[in-house]
């Protein structure tokens, strides 16, 4: 008999089986759920930052040092990077054996560096510096080893690709990029810039996939200098000579631009690679130029005649009693250079001759208050420059304090303290008219995107300008026959004064050891450079004389720079060289100076203003003088301005039109030639 | 059972309902549910599929801009190399050692030179813009 099937008993066990499955789903899904609760809700903070920390990281956007230029713009200081080689000491293994490999391949490891290495990996720090800013050489040949715990990155180094040049004015930089002497400390915080911050996220593999600008990096300002690259080799090269031939003991060299106060060049010797500073010493990094002070000689006797002139007490011609050569005051004895006897001499032979005796009594004439007035008017005793923070301002009493003994003093030079920076100033000021102006190293800064130039300061009015033309004759008259002969140009008027002086030596003077000195401008009646000279202690045959020692290498160092910057001969000038001919010859007018305007007689009326003098210019920069002084200009022909209407000096009123004749010298072509 | 069977599809009368066939019926609103369920699925999964090839799309481009900017890194510093090797070797004591030690030229004594012309430089303007590094 068949057996009876209950028709729905697969209802139940379905329904139950699936029930088990559902409430299996369930579980499962909650248990899921309640899993991303916890992650993304209860645990949100700590996962997030585990999170940000894996993906992402700060890297720090260096910014880069400003450079530092010459007024041309050519390089003096330059900041590249370099690969600096790291190692995780945890993951090398031996330290021997791991610091072993690594001087292997740098090749030239000392005992020292060997040690310090395993020490640093004996240290149990994460990361250590192997070594920091190596050639491109190096660290190829150390990522050629392909060790997986060497790490390289970059870092910026300071160079100075012209080695020594001008080594005590750019000073020179630690490891860190810290300026430490010179205008590289002077002005860090704007060279260096400042450095930003960048976000980077990774992925799991640490490839980054996007990267953030937190904080742009702000580059470091750039220098332009007053210095011209080549004068300042001039200098170093002669000075270095001169030191060599007369075996001193060092020397520097002031080159400066009379006008403006720039310094075109200072030198010193002995001097450094600033590349390479460790290897040398404080006596090759000081700048003798601002920070040594000396007794000036002679060459102070151009402050005494300045002071006698200026203030009336003496004329150029008038007669100075220096006897027999000797004045004495109480148990004190001054005589003569070597002894000389120059009896009635002209204020102006004083200085020719280089009197000590007429020096004194010149300053005996002044009186200690009026000289001392002058001194300080000239800027000694105090610091001239902003751009030398470790300038010395010198060494100078207060008039109150001379004695009559210190009046014979710094009447010739004595008992006073200078630095090669002051005299050159002084004599730039004889040079200019009589205006004490500002020396300054830095022309301009550049800095986000703009340069800003920095202008002459002129700090005072020292001597009228007829003084200065009296005293400028002199000074003439001291090369033409006087001392300092050497310093003589054929072709160019050259003005300057000698010194020699006896240096102290354990409080007394010495008969040995000399200062010579010569300062000097030229051309004398348009003056475009002073240079002063300074040689501490020559000994060698030829003397020890400011006109025998420092005067030759003024001649050489002058004629050079005047080769350089192209100066036309102030004695018997040639009549300007024509290259090419047109019906009407180009006329070049002489050194250019736009803001100069020709004397005219008759008051301005209110408004008015006079025309400058614009023959010489090329046209653009007639356009640039006339835009601003809101004048317009109608132009014809191109090269240089021949011929311009109104004349020079004739009284315009802002708006009106000038009108510019321009001309252009060719070579002329050859009958029957082509053009 | 065949006369059984016989008699039936003779007489018209229907088969017990054991033995009747199952016929499926087409469930038309069903099937047009099912439809716009699956058409919604498929707009959600392209809509993800977009989304999801945007995102790696930017990532790639992420690595790319990284590489390129690498890249360009790479040739700024290169170019700075270069330019102080330049300067390195415009030094005036190297130019000079070159010009009288190697190609014997000599440096003109001041009165074989003669001033042509001279330009003068006109002056900066006071305050100029330089392009930025």
């Amino acid at each position: 008999m068949a057996q009876r099937v209950e028709p729905n008993l697969w209802r139940g066990t379905i329904g139950r089986r699936t029930a088990v499955v559902i409430v299996a789903f369930v579980v499962w899904a909650v248990a899921i759920e309640a899993r991303l609760v916890y992650l993304q809700v209860i645990d949100h903070e700590r996962m997030s930052a585990e999170a940000e920390e894996q993906q992402s990281r700060n890297v720090t956007l260096l910014a880069p040092r400003g450079e530092i230029l010459d007024r041309h713009g050519d390089l003096l200081a330059y900041s590249v990077d370099l690969d600096t080689i790291g190692a995780a000491p945890r993951e090398a293994g031996d330290p021997q054996k791991a610091v072993a490999r690594l001087c292997a391949a740098l090749g030239d490891c000392t005992r020292d560096e060997v040690s310090t290495l395993v020490k640093r990996f004996r240290s149990g720090r994460g990361y250590v510096y192997v070594r920091r800013k190596v050639t491109a050489e190096e660290a190829r040949r150390v990522r050629d080893l392909n060790l997986p715990w060497v790490v390289f990155h970059k870092e910026p180094r300071r160079f100075y690709p012209n080695l020594s040049l001008a080594a005590h004015v750019l000073g020179y930089v630690n490891l860190e990029n810290n300026g430490l002497a010179g205008l590289e400390s002077t002005y860090d915080q704007r060279v260096r810039g400042r450095d930003g911050m960048l976000l980077v996220m990774n992925d799991g593999q640490r490839r980054t996939f996007s990267s953030t600008v937190v904080r742009p990096p702000v580059p470091g300002a750039s220098l332009e200098l007053t210095i011209d690259r080549y004068l300042q080799y001039i200098a170093e090269r002669e000075l270095r000579a001169g030191v060599a031939e007369h075996r001193a003991r060092g020397g520097s060299v002031v080159i400066m631009d009379p006008h403006t106060g720039e310094l075109l060049a200072i030198a010193n010797s002995p001097s450094f690679n600033p590349n390479a500073f460790a290897k040398s010493g404080p006596d090759q990094w000081r700048n003798r130029a601002v920070q040594d002070i000396y007794e000036p000689g002679s060459t102070f006797k151009m402050i005494t005649a300045s002071a006698a002139l200026e203030t009336g007490a003496f004329s150029p011609n008038d007669v100075i009693d220096t006897g027999s050569g000797v004045i004495t005051l109480g148990s004190r004895r001054v005589t003569e250079y070597e002894g000389h006897r120059y009896g009635a001499l002209s204020l102006t032979d004083v200085m020719v001759k280089s009197s000590n005796v007429g020096a004194i009594k010149i300053g005996f004439g002044l009186g200690a208050e009026r000289l001392g007035a002058f001194v300080k008017a000239f800027g000694f005793g105090t610091r001239l420059s902003p751009d030398f923070p470790g300038e010395n301002a010198g060494m100078v009493w207060a008039p109150e304090r001379w004695s009559q003994s210190s009046l014979m003093s710094v009447s010739m030079g004595y008992e006073i303290g200078v630095t090669p920076l002051q005299m050159a100033a002084a004599a730039s000021t004889i040079a200019n008219g009589g205006e004490l102006i500002q020396p300054r190293v830095v022309r301009a800064v550049i800095e986000g995107g703009r340069r800003v130039p920095v202008r002459p300061r002129v700090v005072r009015r020292v001597i009228s300008p007829s003084t200065a033309a009296s005293l400028v004759e002199i000074m003439e008259a001291v090369v033409e026959r006087g001392t300092a002969k050497a310093a003589r140009i054929d072709g160019y008027t050259v003005a300057g004064k000698t010194g020699t002086a006896a240096k102290l030596v354990n409080r007394y003077y010495s008969r040995s050891d000399y200062n010579a000195s010569f300062v000097g401008f030229l051309p004398s009646r348009q003056p475009a450079l002073t240079i002063l000279v300074v040689i501490d202690t020559p000994r060698g045959g030829k003397g020890y004389a400011g006109g025998v020692v420092a005067a030759p290498i003024f001649h050489r160092i002058a004629e050079a720079a005047l080769r350089y910057l192209g100066l036309p001969a102030s004695v018997n000038p040639l009549p300007p060289l024509i290259v090419g001919g047109r019906p009407r010859p180009l006329e070049v007018a002489g050194p250019a100076t736009p803001l100069l305007v020709a004397p005219v007689a008759g008051p301005l009326a209110e408004g008015q203003l006079r025309l400058p003098e614009l023959r010489g210019l090329s046209g653009r920069e007639a356009m640039r003088v006339l835009a601003r002084l809101g004048i317009g200009a109608r132009i014809n022909g191109d090269g240089l301005v021949v011929e311009q209407t109104p004349l020079p000096g004739t009284p315009v009123e802002p708006g009106t039109w000038c009108r510019l004749v321009l001309s252009r010298a060719t070579a002329p072509t050859p009958p029957g030639a082509q053009p | 059972m065949d006369g059984r069977i016989a008699d039936v599809m003779g007489s018209g009368i229907s088969p017990a309902p054991q033995n009747r066939a199952i016929v499926l019926e087409v469930d038309q609103a069903r099937q047009r549910d099912f439809k716009r369920w699956l058409l919604v699925f498929a707009v959600l999964v392209a809509a993800a599929s977009f989304d999801a090839c945007q995102r790696y799309g930017i990532v790639e481009h992420g690595f790319r801009l990284d590489q390129i900017q690498k890249l360009r890194d790479a040739e700024d510093a290169q170019a700075r190399h270069l330019r102080l090797e330049r300067e390195s070797l415009r030094e005036p004591s190297r130019i000079e050692e070159i010009a009288t030690r190697e190609l014997h030229l000599v440096v003109p004594a001041l009165a074989d030179t003669r001033v042509i012309e001279r330009i003068v430089p006109p002056e900066q303007p006071p305050s100029s813009v330089v392009a930025s590094r």
